[in-house]
C-alpha cells in the first residue's frame, strides 16, 4: 500500500523525538545527531513515493534510513567506528566478561537488577542514562527501541536489518552489562554493601 | 510492548527505569524548525502541507509556543534568503553538516589576504591543477567576475580533512572563500544538490558536482543573493 503524501508526512513527523534519541546514541553528540535526523527526514521525504506501508509501519523504515546514513558515513570516514558485526560484539563482550570473571559476573548482574527493583535508582535517572551511554551503540539502540519506544523484536530486527535472534542476543547482553554498571555504581556509592562488608 | 510470542524479554523494571531515564529526551525545537524548512524546500514543486506539518511537529502546547518563534525566524530567513533566488523547478536541497559549515566560516575568518597581490589568470589555472592533483579530486579556482579579485588558493583544514580554499576580495573590503570538499564528508548529497545557509552572519551557498561540494562563504557584508548568483553561475560553467 503506497501512502498519500499528506498521510506520509503525518506518519513520519510523529517520530522526530524517537529519531533524535536514537541519533544521540549513534553519534554521541548533539550537533551530529541533529544533522543526522535532518538528513534522515530529507532522505525519507525524497523516497516517500517508494515507501509502502507494511505491517511494521513507518518507524523501522525511518530508523533503517538513519542507520544506513550513519554507518555508511562512518565507514567512509574510517577514523570513526563502523557497524560492528555481532560476532565481534559477542567476542568483545566475552573478552570483557572473562577478564572480570573472577569478580562474580552473575552476582553483579543480579545485584544491579535487584538495585533497580528495590528503587535505589529511582532518583538517579542521570546515572542510568550515563550507564546506557557507555554501552556499544548497537546495544543502546536495541535497548532504547525496546524500552522507550515499545518496538517488538521483529520491529527492531527490521529497523536494524539484523535477524531476530541477534536482537534477542543484543538485548540480553545489554541488560547484563547495564546491570553490572549499575551494581558497580551502587557499591561505589555504598547504596548496597560490598562483598565482605559487615 | 508487543504481545509477539517471540518478544520474551520481559523485564518491566528495566523498561520503566529506561523510560524514565531516556524517554524524556526530546528533539530541540530548532531542529524541528530546521526539518520543517528543509522539507519545504524538498517539496518546493509539490503542493505543500506546511500548516498541517507544523501543527504535527508542535502538538504539545509548550513546545508549540517555544517553537513558534523559531519557526517565524526560520521562515523569515527562508523568505529573505530564498525569495530572491533562482526561481522555478525542483531543487535538491542538501543538508550541510553544521560542523563543516562552522569550520568553513572559522577558516574564512582566520584567512587574511588583504596584502596579497591579485593572482593572474595563468597562476589561478596552475594552482587549480596543483590543488586537484594534491587532493585527488577536482578543486576549482575560478575567476568570479563582479569585482572579485583572486588573492590566494591553497589547502585548508576543514573539520579535520584537507580541502581547497580559494580566497577573493572586493574593493569594499568584503571577501569570499570558495571551498572544494569531497561530498562524502557530508551525507553523500546527490549531484545537482545546492546549499544555502547562514552561520554567524556569514552566508554560505554551494552546489554539488561530480561528488564534490563547492561552497562559497562570504564575509558578513556579502549578501546571500550575491553569493547564490556566483555559485549558480559556477555550477553551470
Amino acid at each position: 500500500m503506497i501512502l498519500p503524501r499528506a498521510e506520509f508526512d503525518r506518519l513520519a513527523l510523529e517520530h522526530v523525538d524517537m529519531l533524535y534519541r536514537v541519533a544521540r546514541r549513534l553519534t554521541r553528540d548533539a550537533a551530529g545527531a541533529e544533522d543526522l535526523v535532518q538528513e534522515t527526514f530529507v532522505r525519507a521525504f525524497r523516497a516517500a513515493d517508494k515507501f509502502e506501508l507494511q505491517s511494521f509501519g513507518i518507524r523501522p523504515w525511518l530508523i533503517r534510513i538513519m542507520h544506513n546514513l550513519h554507518f555508511s558515513r562512518a565507514e567512509r570516514e574510517s577514523r570513526r567506528p563502523v557497524a560492528v558485526e555481532d560476532e565481534m560484539l559477542d567476542a568483545a563482550s566475552a573478552q570483557e566478561d572473562s577478564a572480570e570473571a573472577g569478580s562474580g559476573l552473575a552476582d553483579d548482574v543480579n545485584e544491579g537488577m535487584e538495585a533497580l527493583r528495590s528503587g535505589l535508582f529511582q532518583q538517579l535517572d542521570d546515572r542510568i542514562a550515563e550507564a546506557v551511554g557507555e554501552l556499544q551503540p548497537e546495544y543502546q539502540t536495541a535497548l532504547l527501541l525496546w524500552a522507550v519506544d515499545g518496538f517488538s523484536y521483529k520491529e527492531i530486527a527490521d529497523a536494524c536489518n539484523v535477524p531476530i535472534g541477534t536482537v534477542m542476543s543484543r538485548l540480553h547482553r545489554a541488560r547484563q552489562k547495564l546491570a553490572r554498571k549499575l551494581a558497580d555504581y551502587a557499591k561505589q556509592q555504598r547504596l548496597i554493601p560490598e562483598q565482605g562488608d559487615a | 510492548m508487543s504481545q509477539d510470542p517471540t518478544n520474551s524479554f520481559d523485564d518491566p523494571t528495566l523498561q520503566a527505569a529506561l523510560r524514565s531515564a531516556l524517554g524524556r529526551e526530546r528533539a530541540p525545537a530548532d531542529l524541528r524548525a530546521r526539518i520543517s524548512a528543509a522539507l519545504d524546500e524538498v517539496q518546493a514543486s509539490v503542493a505543500p502541507h506546511r500548516a498541517e506539518r507544523r501543527l504535527l511537529l508542535f502538538r504539545s502546547p509548550m513546545m508549540g509556543l517555544a517553537a513558534a518563534a523559531l519557526v517565524v525566524i526560520v521562515v523569515g530567513l527562508a523568505i529573505k534568503f530564498y525569495g530572491g533566488g533562482s526561481g522555478g523547478g525542483t531543487k535538491l536541497v542538501a543538508v550541510l553538516p553544521k560542523p563543516i559549515a562552522e569550520a568553513m566560516v572559522q577558516v574564512h575568518d582566520s584567512t587574511n589576504v588583504n596584502d596579497n597581490p591579485t593572482l593572474a589568470a595563468n597562476d589561478a589555472t596552475a594552482r587549480q591543477k596543483a590543488l586537484s592533483t594534491e587532493l585527488g579530486y577536482a578543486a576549482i579556482v575560478p575567476a568570479l567576475g563582479d569585482g572579485w579579485s583572486l588573492k590566494d588558493a591553497k589547502t585548508a583544514d576543514i573539520n579535520g580533512f584537507k580541502s581547497a580554499q580559494a580566497t577573493y576580495t572586493r574593493s569594499d573590503g568584503q571577501s569570499i572563500s570558495l571551498f572544494s570538499i569531497p561530498a562524502n564528508k557530508a551525507y553523500s548529497p546527490e549531484d545537482g544538490s545546492t546549499y544555502e545557509m547562514s552561520v554567524d552572519k556569514h552566508a554560505i551557498a554551494g552546489f554539488v558536482r561530480n561528488a564534490t561540494m563547492y561552497c562559497a562563504v562570504g564575509s558578513e557584508g556579502v549578501k546571500m543573493d550575491d553569493l547564490k548568483k556566483l555559485t549558480d553561475a559556477l555550477s553551470k560553467s
